[in-house]
């Protein structure tokens, strides 16, 4: 029998392959198979496997000494990683169309909503689970000061991206601009920076419980 | 990075015999992690863990925290 650990891992690389597969999958059938709808397909049985797992061994999974906070940042970092990921390939379809929509459901979107969704579930469900299994304090005064430091580093993320977002705007050709500003890619791209900022702030919590685990 | 508050948690706890660094935190209200980032002089308290620390340790806040000058 498999070690958690070692269970973990074969699902998160069998989740890892079957979420660019949803993403990135041809949209013509290969060999018959519809490699976008089979992943998807494949990474909700891994999602619900991976809570079922958690559930039986979530402490098992995480560095010997790590504590509940820390676990719950490293999970965090997989569930933004992957929530940037769709978003970045919704932008992309996005920039594909001629004419842009003029509501959420009428394009790709909805799906990308739906797929949200099943993320937030299981990443909440998960971090349930980790402080469940662990017992204990699950948070105390020096989690909430390394928090308040990566909260500190996502304001200043959040910052230089906005600046960033100003430059591109400030030397794009006016022709372009009408697409930048349209209601629902500017509306998306607020979503964007939202996620960008809640990535960076769990890579430097991860970071910083890892230094501090040293 | 080093905390300027220099402490004999360890030293205490030791003296105590029994008193495992997991039982030190579920005394205190906080992680076996933060006991341990205390222990080794990686993190200083805040007032009111200290005293919640000296409190379980038996000890008074002096004979268990000092400042670095």
């Amino acid at each position: 029998m498999w070690s958690v650990r070692r269970q973990a891992a074969v699902l998160f690389v069998v989740g890892l392959v079957a979420g660019l597969a949803t993403l990135f999958g041809p949209e013509e059938r290969l060999g018959g198979v519809d490699l976008g709808a089979t992943g998807a397909a494949l990474f909700g049985l891994v999602l619900v496997a991976a809570v079922a797992l958690f559930a039986r061994g979530a402490e098992e999974i995480f560095p010997e000494g790590s504590s509940v906070a820390e676990r719950r940042a490293w999970i965090g970092i997989f569930f933004i990683g992957f929530v940037l990921l769709s978003f970045l390939r919704f932008m992309w379809a996005l920039a594909q169309v001629t004419e842009l929509p003029q509501t959420l459901d009428a394009i790709y979107a909805k799906h990308f909503l739906q797929h949200l969704f099943g993320l937030i579930l299981a990443w909440k469900l998960m971090a349930y689970l980790i402080a469940r299994r662990a017992g204990g304090v699950p948070l105390d005064e020096r989690d909430l000061n390394l928090e308040h430091v990566a909260e500190r580093a996502g304001d200043v993320a959040l910052t230089a991206i906005i600046i960033g977002c100003v430059c591109v705007l400030a030397f794009t050709p006016v022709e372009m601009l009408a697409w930048w500003l349209a209601p629902i890619v500017l509306a998306n791209l607020l979503i964007g920076l939202l996620i960008a900022r809640s990535l960076v702030e769990h890579l430097v919590l991860t970071f910083a419980y890892f230094a501090a685990r040293r | 990075m080093t905390a300027a508050v220099r402490n004999r948690i360890r030293e205490w706890r030791l003296a105590r015999g029994d008193l495992t660094q997991e039982q030190l935190a579920k005394a205190c209200e906080v992680t076996r992690q933060t006991i341990i980032a205390l222990e080794g002089g990686k993190y200083s308290p805040s007032l009111e863990l200290a005293f919640r620390i000296a409190r379980a340790l038996g000890r008074n806040l002096d004979e268990v925290f000092q400042y670095a000058e």
